[in-house]
């Protein structure tokens, strides 16, 4: 017999609206409960101490939430050592310390379904010419693990029908590679860049300075730009969303609408948040997002800011099936986006600025 | 603009003085007048004040209970014993005394002009560098954060309010003047450096030493309060009978200023063998914390980076500790096996951890720490004390009284730092 998590994972990415999904979801939630109670010994703790029965009734609100940053300070897996056949880390943007999740190949192979279903909603499903902004290097593990980048990089190759780089080992454009790679692009072929945002957008303040890396990429129709990674670095720079978009598309020869933000996270790899071309992310029927008041951590109406929670049941050989983020986002609508897409929909608001203590109370560290 | 006055000659600021040299030549002719004024005039005038701050349904709803701690300090005989306590005797204020069997004769005489950098998080500790000042009777240009300069002004304008038999309160008012100057303007906050005869600083790290590093006057004198950590010592002996009290009084010490003080506990040791036991201690607090946040001190509400710290660290402990919290962000009380100190969470973030002796706990003392709360019988107080005084902890209150501002602060008399010992003889 089918579980609640395959029929779920099964369905069609946004197929549903908020009512619809609400039932199958919790069911789903309730099966990865169950499982990750009845196999992490810590994760069934610390729902007990929630006062929180994965066998009782409850609602998604109630379902305990583990802050995304436990995974760098806890080993938390619920299938035996064995079963876990790599590591991928956090980039670690916040702290130095990265946060490490162990996949099974249970995990793994939900993560592929759950992440093809929903790129190929905003890039198509047909195979593409990818162009990684990024080093070949990035791409290999490093003493059985694997960084979050690398993770990203090659959760996109099954898109793929040929791929390249076009960074050097010291992350900077490599006009030969890129120019190898137009020029091996077949006819008819389209051409996706994927990349990490901040390096994408140093790509392009190069690539502006290069008229042959300029007249390459004008070369190419319409490419889709698919970048991830968060808005911190650029946040310093003072890049607003709408800039970047702005010179992203101009340098790669593509309209705004055609340069994808995607929203995850190394904790709940796969299940990705996408914009679309209203700009809006939208949340799959194999995830759900909750907005919490950083005060009361209660859920907050659609419309107001508050912390992001991710809940998913992809993940199987750690408890990180519902987590609360370093996020603020606010919720738009649950359902009725003019892209066509059901389900909800929400943006990103920005990375909670960190707390500073100005005062005699700042204690020495 | 980067420099607005916003209280000036005893009212709040309707139109902007001339600028800072203005501002000072006029605080100094008003230091000239405090000194003709006998300190304990100032004495009964500061204790009308307390008293009128009680009273006032204004200042009593901006500052809560944390207006008792003010008033306390302002009590008429709490004022005469810290002065007689800094400077042998506070009438040296008023002319020459004798303080000794020698012939010599001692005059304590205000510096002048005291300039203070008020740190935002908790301004009403700034108040009381500006009272001890004014006691010596030296004048105050006060560089106030431009996110809590209200309570500071509230408090000011109230003097006004305020006669005794001999003194009208606009007469000490108008020592005092506060401003606002934006932090890139270097000239502004170089001229109040230089304008100063005497430099308080409360803050941060970063902005204790952006103000020793203006430039100064040879003859001035820096009296600092830096960046410092506090915390609590409970001996087994005080764990006998109901524990309730002290941890009452232990969250009390915890929840004045939301921990934001410097002598606010973020770790409270407690010593194994007791009736009850480090962790029963624990829950208590809880209970006691929970109670102090819901009935006598409403806690502040936390910026979302403060409440993802307290996140963070409650998550943290449940899976190597025990947590006890609020359903929010009010209160968190974290027990653990760890040693050592907790790094400071803030916002009633209470570590908990058990020690086989108190003793051990010395070893965490240092120059960075200034308040060690103790609940430790009369017999072994002293010498336990006097072991972590010496690495560099300040104050060893009882658990219940560490954020009174007392005299001492910081290791330092700030009374006697305030004035010149000038002698002649008789």
């Amino acid at each position: 017999m089918m579980g609640e998590i395959e029929n779920l994972l099964g369905a069609e990415p946004f197929g549903m609206g908020k009512d619809e999904k609400r039932e199958k979801f919790l069911s789903a939630m309730r099966e990865s409960l169950a499982f990750h109670c009845g196999n992490c010994r810590e994760f069934r703790d610390f729902c007990g101490r929630r006062g929180f029965d994965p066998a009782g009734k409850f609602s998604l609100e109630d379902i305990p939430f583990l802050h995304v940053d436990t995974f760098k300070t806890v080993r938390l897996v619920s299938v035996p050592e064995k079963d876990i056949v790599k590591s991928v880390q956090s980039s670690s943007t916040t702290g130095n310390v990265p946060s490490t999740v162990r996949l099974d190949r249970v995990t793994i192979e939900r993560q592929r379904r759950v992440l093809s279903s929903i790129m190929a909603s905003f890039i198509g499903p047909e195979r593409k010419a990818f162009i990684i902004l990024d080093s070949p290097e990035t791409v290999k593990s490093k003493e059985g693990k694997i960084s979050s980048r690398a993770s990203g990089i090659r959760g996109m190759l099954p898109f793929s029908k040929q791929v390249f780089y076009a960074l050097n080992e010291n992350l900077e454009p490599d006009a030969e590679s890129l120019r190898r790679a137009v020029g091996a692009i077949g006819p008819g072929v389209e051409v996706c860049f994927f990349g990490f945002t901040f390096l994408m957008y140093k790509f392009v303040v190069e690539a502006e300075k290069n008229k042959e890396m300029l007249d390459m990429l004008k070369g190419l129709h319409e490419p889709v730009i698919v970048h991830t990674g968060g808005w911190k670095k650029l946040k310093d720079l003072m890049i607003s969303k709408a800039e970047f978009n702005e010179s992203v598309a101009k340098a790669f020869n593509t309209v705004p609408g055609k340069v994808i933000d995607m929203y995850g996270m190394t904790e709940q790899l796969g299940t990705v948040y996408p914009d679309c071309e209203r700009g809006y992310k939208h949340v799959p029927v194999y995830s759900d997002i909750i907005i919490r008041d950083p005060n009361t951590f209660e859920p907050v109406r659609n419309g107001e800011p508050g912390l992001i929670q991710l809940l998913s049941p992809v993940p199987n050989s750690y408890p990180g099936i519902s987590l609360i983020t370093d996020d603020m986002g606010v919720m738009i609508g649950d359902d009725g986006c003019k892209c066509g897409r059901r389900g909800e929909h929400f943006i990103f608001k920005e990375r909670v600025k960190k707390s500073e203590i100005k005062g005699c109370g700042d204690t020495l560290k | 603009m980067s420099l607005k006055t916003i209280f000036f000659d005893g009212r709040i600021c309707r139109s902007e003085p001339d600028g800072l040299d203005e501002i000072a030549d006029a605080l100094r002719k008003q230091a000239r007048a405090l000194h003709d004024i006998e300190v304990d005039e100032l004495v009964e005038f500061f204790d009308a004040v307390g008293r009128h701050w009680l009273r006032s349904p204004g200042i009593k709803k901006r500052f809560g209970p944390t207006l008792k701690f003010l008033a306390k300090f302002m009590d008429k005989g709490n004022l005469t014993t810290l002065l007689d306590t800094a400077l042998r005797d506070r009438h040296a204020l008023d002319g020459f005394v004798k303080l000794n069997k020698t012939k010599m004769l001692f005059h304590a005489q205000p510096r002048g002009l005291t300039v203070h950098w008020i740190a935002g998080n908790v301004p009403v500790l700034g108040i009381f560098s500006v009272l001890q000042a004014l006691l010596t009777k030296n004048a105050c240009l006060v560089k106030a954060s431009s996110r809590s300069y209200e309570d500071m002004t509230a408090l000011l304008q109230s003097f006004s309010e305020v006669s005794t038999k001999n003194l009208k309160g606009n007469r000490i008012a108008k020592a005092v003047a506060v401003v606002l100057v934006e932090r890139e303007d270097k000239e502004s906050q170089r001229k109040l450096s230089m304008s100063a005869d005497v430099r308080i600083a409360w803050g941060g790290r970063e902005a204790v030493d952006a103000i020793t590093r203006l430039e100064r006057r040879a003859e001035t004198e820096d009296i600092i309060y830096g960046p410092k950590y506090s915390y609590a010592v409970i001996g087994r002996e005080k764990l006998r009978g109901d524990v309730r009290p002290l941890a009452y009084k232990l969250a009390i010490d915890a929840s004045a200023f939301d921990q934001y003080a410097c002598s606010s506990p973020h770790t409270v040791f407690v010593e194994r063998g007791g009736k009850a036991s480090p962790l029963d201690f624990a829950e208590e607090l809880a209970k006691q914390m929970d109670f102090v946040s819901k009935k006598v001190i409403q806690p502040g509400k936390p910026d979302p980076g403060r409440s993802l710290d307290i996140l963070k660290a409650r998550n943290e402990y449940e899976f190597r500790g025990q947590v006890f919290s609020s359903k929010n962000t009010d209160w968190t009380v974290i027990y653990s096996d760890e040693q050592g100190l907790a790094q400071a969470c803030f916002s009633r973030v209470v570590f908990v951890r058990p020690v086989d002796d108190i003793s051990d706990v010395c070893a965490f003392s240092g120059r960075g720490m200034q308040t060690m709360g103790v609940a430790v019988s009369d017999e072994r107080r002293r010498t336990f004390a006097d072991s972590a005084t010496v690495r560099g902890i300040d104050r060893c209150p009882p658990i219940g009284e560490m954020s009174f501002f007392q005299s001492p602060w910081d290791g330092m008399f700030a009374f006697d730092r305030l004035v010149r010992w000038v002698t002649t003889y008789e």
